[in-house]
């Protein structure tokens, strides 16, 4: 389990990292916090020929609040994330999802943006991102544009070749999150997780794990409001469910796509209670 | 059209190329240690072999069981999910610096730091293999809530904390036993 | 450390431990010296092929290539590896070294590539064209059996191996006579003991004697020694094997590997140094596996659950090919009725050959099959006959009195089973006070919300302390401790410790005094190794058995310096009391073992020849431990997800030297079963391809989900060896399957049946069972 050969370069700076990767496009990968990129190396499943080392960049941490977004660099990890007032205050339901990700050390150097390019069937962050309507920054080598999630984590899409995300743009939704998940084992991978996130009378609704990519759940999210604070009942939360998939149900050997999509429902409900709870001690 | 390192860009360069060595530098429980590592070694690899440090185990090798922790600038880090050259210039401390990373500067009884102590006193490890990355782990964890004013984590912070170590041999009861031991 | 003696029975902390928690503890991977050649193994990734093409010619001429071989590159008269307990009529299907013609599972070894390191060995490996040509496979027993089967030994007729029968009394009468028949067919599923270090060993020579070292991450290093004599042909006197501290075995590391002989050949071939190291995603198919087989059970009981006669039979799913150890199919089913009298009993044991990893012993052989089958069968027949569940297994368990008891039984490994002690009623009272069995219907008519709780209990019975005659070896070092050499290597269990602690209360010695160490074939001496829970039994009987000796040589010796007669020397408090009379009156002389030692050389006595002592303890029988193990799960109805609250268990093991050891043996032995029956599972697809592959596939237990542990001591000493002890290392992961499952089922409730066999009961399969039985309810199935 050691990684095939590749080039190294240390990137001082976007502009440089974006060359090289544009150089280099297929055949270069970039490396911020590792914790997904570096199991895919040793085990050999990634043979990129170039990996570009963004850890140095200055200015790539910072969390910033602006008037309307949370702007998080690619070097913002997701311990940094979950404790940030900032996150807490303005994007509860995106800390609300890190504080089931992995582990405390696994989050110390794994990146937010990582994690949401990563983009893992099942995983927490990408649906959350869908279903609040995040943005990215790409930075090209001729232009910088700024993309919503969904162009980049839909079903069928991908990052683009030669391109850096620098930042991801969460909307600022002052208010309560909710968020509930069920894995094979506590602190492992999810199978089913469910965010809720209420912004006055917007309420918004990830759900991962039920389709290959997250889903954004806008008619989940109008029966959990309807019924606020008291939870709904499962079978509407599983009708609802039904209207907002999008594409393939996603299964594998160990949870199958029924299981999942039965479970979901029981997810929802109790991201919603977690919510009212939240709610209520706010 | 040239890339930044020379080559034409589409032309595959052999293996041989794309091992050729970076000097890095790093210092490892106090020592500098110095070489020329491909860019491909692992840090737990350069830790063990370059560095002779005993204490970084490698279990899974795949970042999921923690025994190979050790602390980069500070900070807790899965040796093996890091490249040596990414420590170039960096601070790393592995289980012989645990005192430091416990913040204790007097050395406990027989060698034994305050959290050793009480691993040993609970029965917290057998065949040892993951003990030494646990222990850097926890170190740091407990010094971080102490720096934070959060010197008590309660029962489910030290779970969650310990969720990224596998032990196989303890059963886990008498690890929790060891680390509320210190907090009382 | 202390001056005091370290005595049996005290909770003494370890003495492994400052070394260990300092990171000086010496694994295998520590001795890898720079200039030693990396060695990687090129596996098959089918489950059932024919080899038609081996194409080196890409790597042929690399300079950093130090060495290939193949099957066509070794030695026409190499052997194959063992297989221990077989009957006459086992088939002769022992792996072979590198697969010949045909590979008979996914990561078989078919090519070793060396290098100079593991990176560039990884990278030659991959360009070795392997050309294979797919065979049909068979994954798993149903299919091993079926008339028309694909053979994976065309020339031995069949894909059944291996075959033990039992009998006592009269089953079918005692089946007629039944008023009640309870019967099941469980699933055991594939696990494996995945221990934190992986495998890994190295062959080098020692310069000046020309001799072959072997370091090997093994738990039998003198079987090893053996073994690679006899399949090589190098004289053992020109071998060496040493095991240094190994980082966890549970049976992975009982077995003689390919990779063992495979650096033993190249360093002979190509005359360097070399070694490997197993990495973890290897490990899933080259390491053996455990517990796979298929249980078909009756009971036969009478109106009042007094079980009159039992039937099991079984299909094991052996792998490819036999790994060391042959007889956990055996053991499940000759242990079957556990602590019950059952005067009727009848099985078979079958093992079949799948295109799958060979599967060799793990911890607890097969008791944890037998304890789960046999608690679920009780369980079941309480609810039938509607009995209380703890007074159903009350009225079946052997009393007191009835030890030694034949059981009538007897199996290969074991010879015929007979309990030497046990008080089984006590470990029933006990673990259900501690679980808090009579105030459970209140705790469970309190869960709130979606969560159910459940408790199940279960009963082990296990073999204990066999393996062989075990030697010890224990001699005076030049600074006058006593150095033990013993046959049971340090394999996490706190051997030194609990050694040490045996032969010093045994001598009434300082704990200082004494040394432990193992693992060395030129100093300890030949003995079995570690397993099946024998350590302490075994090593501390044979260690008291050369403390006696030794100090007989010691008595003797110092006589000869004092010019009187033996039994003038007495033993006491660590020291050598001389009496002499003369005619003024007796006087005592006392020596240090130290000044003997002196006082010996300077007279030419040769101290250090005649304080070498090595002796036996001669098995005499097989001592078995026993338990009573008490669950309580939560159930969540939504999720399906279960939680193990809290775990009781009453452990019997005679004679306990170190309690705080012993305790640790317990919950790390649960823990791992938790493991097996709600987490752990080693998938394949249909055509035989791996699916578990790192540890985001093959699940293990974390912190969060251990229980809260209730541990007692019943202590029942076995009559059959002077410390009165018995095995602990494997009944607390033998007994966790039964409780935890039987707690589930009580969750689930006596309505809802549940699948039979190990799971693992994850959220998915607990809300499919949900689903099936549900009628009407408001959960979306």
């Amino acid at each position: 389990m050691k990684p095939a050969p590749f080039h190294y370069a240390r990137a001082s700076s976007e502009t440089e990292a974006v060359r090289l990767l544009a150089a280099r496009g297929t055949e270069a990968r970039l490396l911020a916090g590792g914790q997904s990129l570096m199991p895919l190396l040793t085990r050999r499943i990634e043979r990129p020929q170039l990996i570009i080392d963004i850890n140095r960049i200055e200015g790539l941490d910072r969390i910033e609040i602006l008037p309307t977004q949370v702007r998080m660099g690619a070097l913002v990890r997701q311990e940094q994330a979950l404790r940030s007032c900032i996150v807490r205050e303005y994007a509860a339901g995106v800390a609300q999802a890190l504080a089931w990700v992995a582990n405390p050390v696994v989050r110390r150097r794994g990146t937010v943006i990582g994690n949401l390019v990563t983009n893992s069937p099942g995983a927490e962050l990408p649906a959350v991102a869908l279903a609040l309507g995040a943005e990215f920054e790409v930075h090209y080598p001729d232009r910088n544009e700024t993309v919503p999630a969904a162009a980049l984590l839909g079903a069928g899409r991908s990052v683009p070749l030669g391109a850096m995300i620098t930042h991801v743009l969460w909307p600022r939704r002052p208010g309560p999150a909710g968020f509930y998940e069920i894995a094979r084992r506590e602190g492992h991978a999810p199978v089913v997780s469910v965010m809720v996130s209420k912004c006055q009378d917007d309420w918004r609704v990830a759900v991962s794990g039920v389709c290959a990519g997250g889903l954004a759940c806008p008619t989940v999210a109008r029966v959990i409001a309807r019924k606020f604070p008291h939870p709904p009942e499962l079978r509407s939360l599983a009708g609802a469910l039904q209207a907002d998939l999008s594409g393939p149900l996603y299964g594998d050997v160990h949870s199958s796509a029924r299981y999942r999509l039965e479970v979901a429902p029981v997810i929802s409900r109790r991201a919603a209670q977690h919510l009212a709870q939240q709610a209520a001690s706010a | 059209m040239t890339d930044a390192l020379g080559m034409m860009a589409g032309l595959r360069v052999t293996d041989a190329l794309l091992d050729a060595p970076l000097d890095i530098s790093m210092t490892v429980d106090g020592a500098t240690v110095a070489a020329g590592v491909r860019p491909r070694y692992l840090l737990s690899d350069f830790l063990r072999e370059q560095a002779g440090v005993g204490g970084v185990h490698v279990a899974c090798g795949h970042g999921v069981c923690g025994a190979c922790t050790v602390a980069v600038d500070g900070t807790p880090v899965r040796a093996c999910l890091m490249l040596a050259v990414q420590a170039d210039g960096a601070v790393v401390q592995t289980v012989a610096s645990l005192s430091e990373l416990e913040g204790d500067t007097a050395p406990g009884k027989d060698g034994l730091t305050r959290l050793q102590a009480a691993f040993r006193q609970h029965h917290a490890l057998q065949c040892g293999y993951c003990t030494p990355g646990l222990l850097v782990s926890t170190a740091l964890f407990l010094s971080e809530h102490k720096a934070q004013g959060r010197p008590c984590p309660g029962r489910a912070e030290i779970l969650d904390h310990l969720n990224g170590h596998l032990c196989r041999c303890t059963g886990y009861a008498n690890i929790i036993a060891a680390i509320e031991s210190v907090l009382a | 450390m202390s001056q005091a003696t370290e005595k049996f029975g005290q909770r003494m902390r370890r003495r492994e431990d400052p070394s260990l928690l300092t990171g000086k503890g010496v694994y295998l991977a520590d001795l890898i010296r720079p200039g030693m050649a990396a060695m990687r193994v090129i596996r098959s990734p089918l489950a059932h092929a024919r080899i038609k093409r081996i194409d080196v010619s890409a790597i042929v001429h690399d300079p950093n290539c130090l060495g290939f071989m193949s099957a066509a590159d070794l030695p026409t008269a190499l052997g194959v590896l063992p297989a221990m307990d077989l009957v006459e009529t086992s088939l002769p299907v022992q792996q072979r070294v590198l697969a010949q013609d045909t590979v008979r599972f996914a990561g078989e070894p078919v090519a070793v590539v060396l290098a100079r390191d593991e990176y560039f060995a990884e990278d030659l490996a991959e360009r070795v064209i392997v050309e294979y040509e797919p065979l049909p496979s068979v994954m798993n027993v149903r299919a091993g059996i079926e008339a028309h089967a694909p053979l994976l030994y065309p020339e031995q007729g069949s894909n059944i191996v291996h075959e033990t029968t039992q009998r006592v009394g009269d089953p079918d009468g005692a089946f007629a006579a039944a008023a009640v028949i309870i019967e099941e067919t469980f699933a055991f599923r594939r696990l494996m003991g995945s221990p934190m270090e992986t495998r890994g060993a190295m062959a080098t020579l020692e310069p000046d004697s020309a001799r072959y070292v072997v370091h090997s991450s093994t738990q039998i290093p003198q079987v090893l020694r053996t073994e690679l004599s006899r399949i090589t042909g190098v004289p053992l006197e020109h071998l060496r094997v040493v095991a240094p501290r190994i980082g966890g075995g549970f049976g992975c590391k009982e077995a003689v590997y390919p990779e063992e002989v495979l650096l033993l050949l190249a360093l002979q071939r190509f005359k360097i140094p070399v070694y490997w190291i197993e990495d973890r995603a290897e490990s899933f198919s080259a390491t053996v596996h455990g517990r796979e087989e298929s249980m078909h059970v009756r009971a036969a009981l009478d109106a009042e659950g007094i079980v009159t006669a039992l039937e099991a039979d079984c299909l094991a799913d052996i792998g490819a090919a036999y790994a060391l150890f042959t007889n956990t199919p055996s053991a499940a089913v000759a242990m079957l009725r556990g602590p019950y009298r059952i005067p009727h009993f009848r099985s078979r044991a079958r093992s079949v050959v799948t295109n799958k990893t060979p599967l060799n012993v793990y911890r607890g052989a097969g008791y944890p099959q037998a304890t789960l089958a046999m608690e679920r069968l009780m369980d079941r027949a309480a609810a039938e006959l509607g009995i209380d569940r703890a007074e159903i297994r009350r009225r079946n368990l052997l009393q007191p009195e009835a030890f030694p008891v034949e059981r009538g039984v007897a199996y290969p490994g074991c010879g015929p089973v007979v309990y030497d002690s046990g008080n089984f009623p006590a470990l029933l009272d006990s673990t259900l006070e501690a679980i808090g069995y009579q105030g459970f219907p209140v705790r469970r008519a309190q869960a709130t919300g979606e969560v159910s709780l459940g408790l199940g209990l279960s009963f082990v019975v296990e073999m204990t302390s066999g393996g062989g005659v075990e030697p010890a070896r224990l001699r005076l070092t030049p600074n006058g401790r006593l150095q033990l050499l013993s046959g049971i290597t340090a394999i996490g269990q706190g051997s030194e410790t609990t050694l040490a602690q045996i032969l010093s209360d045994h001598l009434g010695l300082p704990a200082d005094m004494v040394e432990v160490l193992a693992g060395d074939t030129d100093d300890s001496p030949n003995a079995p190794g570690t397993f099946a829970s024998r350590g302490a039994t075994m090593g501390g009987n044979a260690a008291c058995n050369a403390g006696d000796a030794f100090i007989l040589q010691a008595r003797k010796l110092t006589a000869e310096l004092k010019g009187v007669n033996v039994d003038d020397i007495a033993w006491k408090n660590g020291l050598l009391a001389a009496r002499s009379s003369t005619a003024e009156g007796s006087s005592v002389q006392e020596l240090t073992l130290m000044s003997l030692m002196l006082e010996a050389e300077a007279r030419g006595l040769n101290p250090a020849q005649r304080l070498d002592v090595t002796a036996r303890f001669d098995d005499s029988g097989t001592g078995f431990a026993s338990a009573c193990h008490a669950a309580v799960v939560s159930l969540d109805r939504g999720t399906g997800a279960i939680r193990v609250l809290d775990y009781a268990v009453t452990h019997d093991c005679g004679r306990v030297a170190n309690p705080l050891l012993v305790d640790g043996q317990i919950m790390g032995g649960v823990v791992q079963g938790l493991g097996g029956c709600l987490f752990e599972a080693l998938e394949y697809t249909d055509l035989g391809v791996p699916l578990s592959k790192s540890y985001m596939d093959y699940i293990l237990p974390t912190a969060a989900t251990a229980p809260r542990f209730i541990l007692r001591h019943i202590e029942t000493p076995s009559p059959l060896n002077p410390l009165g002890m018995k095995g602990a290392g494997e009944a607390g992961c033998s007994g966790a399957a039964g409780a935890i499952v039987n707690a589930i089922a009580d969750a689930l409730g006596n309505e809802i049946p549940l699948p039979g066999g190990s799971g693992p009961f994850t959220p998915a399969l607990i809300h499919e069972i949900l689903c099936n039985a549900s009628l009407k309810d408001a959960s979306p199935c």
